[in-house]
């Protein structure tokens, strides 16, 4: 058999083949991640005696509706909380608010990110602005991730943008839009807290909402750069996965039900930080379309806020397997009003929990493990 | 200085798709035909028509960014439109292969296949040996888009484009749109490249 090789053919596999060895080896140094335990042993929780304190973060009067609260916990142990406020969700006049907790008040809110700013930013045009989130990296920049909307769409044409802040929320630069689906880039949307990793990076729960929903993890490096993504369940209408990390190789995750099939709220299990997940098993708990928190407090307890039945109801339930809850405190009980989107940080031995008051304003409690025990006895 | 030629890459590809609409059926002079051109240039770039949004900057704002690969390929049709060179850019095997990449790719976004195919592009180590196949493939069937995916897994390697996913750089859904359309109205008008 006569063979015949084209040199421009054979050039052109070289080329490719010293191209792709050096994508490869640009790739290759990516660790297997490992979960940095979060903050949450018993430290400062000497006073012994119950603390629950609750506080109404101010802002201006002019904002009818504020809601999709996040907070992160600064190097000294002050509050950052971020929200989307404005005369009502989706309107081009929402902006993300921002307001600080510092020495046991909050300071008057103040806008960090407005539609106007993200589209000069990306020279691109944001209509409109929704859900925040914010995590303090362990070099002490602050990244913000905050959910827009293009020209046209709602929610479910939704892209995530990226912005750092190096001096604690002052200023927010370095705004990028994150490439996370080949369909336009859309649909990918954030909203419970971001996960750190011990090789400096961090995840960033997503969720994707167009035609199928399903929860996310974005991965991204110590530098703050976005590497890749784990897809954690097929299972249809699962969103906003809400992660307690357990081991550095254990962790659970708890997702907000749409309600397709049922009303039970699912968990996940992770053995491996993240890369992989188990199939969602029920809990003994019910979730009807409701953002959920969740966080580690000791060294199995999980606490768990979410709205059992509908947004007029948030509750307190505790777990020692993440499957079994016991409702420990009813937080908020007004029928008609609304108390939803819970985040939680649990630090230096007390638990702070931020949500939305009737729609109106952000509610912040704040207790320690004492008032826990104390409630969990009852 | 990258973030401005990542931009100013993201506003020549879509200008460059004014190529795919048909100006002849407008207007026949071929000098008319650039003057519209130019006008239609400075509108979508330069001239706000939202706030201090161009179309440009609307439009991007709407269906993202394009590929490097959809950047020159409009480029090589912009060069072919200008110099007449009888290259059939659109074949019918090239442009089933992009249909069926874009298919499997969307799809499995959507999640109506179990792989997450475009997370692959992310950390795309053993994912290398599928796009060198890709390549290979494309040598035979379109001459001028292995050079194209050539130059573009390089744009990759130095991150000319704001993504760190590989498939941002090779495909985007104007391409897939654009070779779906010319699959399902095919006609060879030259020859192949």
């Amino acid at each position: 058999m006569k063979i015949r090789i084209k040199s421009t053919y054979l050039l052109y596999t070289l080329v490719l083949c010293f191209i792709l060895v050096l994508i490869y080896s640009k790739t290759f140094h990516v660790l297997k991640p490992k979960f940095k335990l979060e903050n949450n042993l018993k430290q400062q929780n000497s006073l012994g005696y119950p603390v629950f304190e609750s506080y109404i973060i101010p802002q201006p009067y002019f904002l009818k509706s504020s809601h999709s609260s996040a907070f992160t916990v600064l190097n000294n142990g002050d509050l950052l909380a971020f929200w989307f406020a404005g005369s009502h969700e989706g309107k081009p006049d929402v902006k993300i608010w921002s307001s600080r907790f510092t020495q046991n008040h909050w300071t008057e809110a103040k806008v960090v990110v407005s539609p106007q700013m993200l589209s000069d930013g990306l020279a691109q045009h944001v209509h409109k602005v929704g859900n925040p989130v914010v995590y303090s990296a362990a070099n002490g920049v602050l990244h913000l991730f905050v959910v827009s909307v293009g020209a046209i769409g709602g929610w479910s044409a939704s892209n995530i943008d990226h912005l750092q802040s190096t001096d604690e929320g002052i200023n927010w630069k370095n705004v990028k839009k994150l490439s996370l689906s080949p369909l336009l880039n859309i649909s990918t949307l954030v909203r419970t807290k971001v996960i750190p990793l011990e090789d400096g990076g961090f995840y960033l729960p997503v969720y994707h909402e167009m035609i199928y929903t399903y929860p996310e993890l974005l991965r991204f490096d110590d530098k703050g750069n976005f590497i890749g993504k784990v897809r954690m369940t097929s299972k249809q209408g699962l969103l906003q996965p809400a992660l307690v990390t357990l081991t550095p190789d254990i962790a659970y995750s708890f997702t907000r039900n749409k309600g397709y099939a049922d009303t039970i709220l699912y968990m996940q299990l992770s053995h491996n930080a993240g890369v992989s997940w188990s199939e969602p098993r029920a809990t003994n708990l019910h979730n009807r379309d409701s953002s959920v928190a969740a966080a580690l407090v000791g060294k199995e307890r999980v606490l768990m806020v979410r709205n059992p039945s509908d947004r007029g109801l948030l509750v307190l339930s505790a777990s020692d397997d993440g499957l079994h809850f016991k409702d420990i405190a009813v937080l908020e009980n007004k029928l008609g009003k609304e108390y939803s989107y819970p985040s939680i940080q649990v630090h230096d031995g007390l638990i702070d929990i931020l949500y939305t008051d009737e729609r109106e304003k952000i509610k912040h409690i704040r207790f320690n493990e004492a008032w826990l025990d104390k409630v969990t006895k009852l | 200085m990258m973030a401005y030629l990542i931009a100013n890459a993201a506003n020549l590809a879509f200008l460059l798709l004014i190529f795919t609409v048909p100006l002849n059926l407008i207007v026949k002079n071929k000098i008319a035909q650039l003057v519209l051109m130019i006008l239609f240039s400075i509108f979508v770039l330069f001239i706000p028509i939202y706030h201090t949004m161009t179309v440009v900057n609307v439009v991007r704002g709407v269906i993202g960014d394009l590929s490097i690969s959809g950047l020159l390929f409009l480029l090589f049709w912009a060069f072919i439109y200008f110099t007449k060179l009888p290259i059939d850019l659109f074949n019918r095997k090239f442009c089933l292969v992009i249909v069926l990449i874009g298919l499997v790719l969307y799809l499995s976004v959507l999640d109506i296949f179990p792989l997450d195919i475009y997370g692959f592009g992310y950390l795309p180590r053993g994912f290398l040996v599928v796009i060198f196949l890709l390549c290979i493939l494309f040598l035979r069937v379109n001459y001028a888009f292995a050079l194209i995916w050539l130059v573009a897994l390089i744009a990759f390697l130095v991150k000319l484009q704001n993504s760190a996913n590989l498939w941002d750089y090779l495909i985007d859904p104007v391409l897939w749109l654009m070779c779906g359309y010319k699959l399902v109205f095919y006609k060879k008008s030259c020859r192949k490249f």
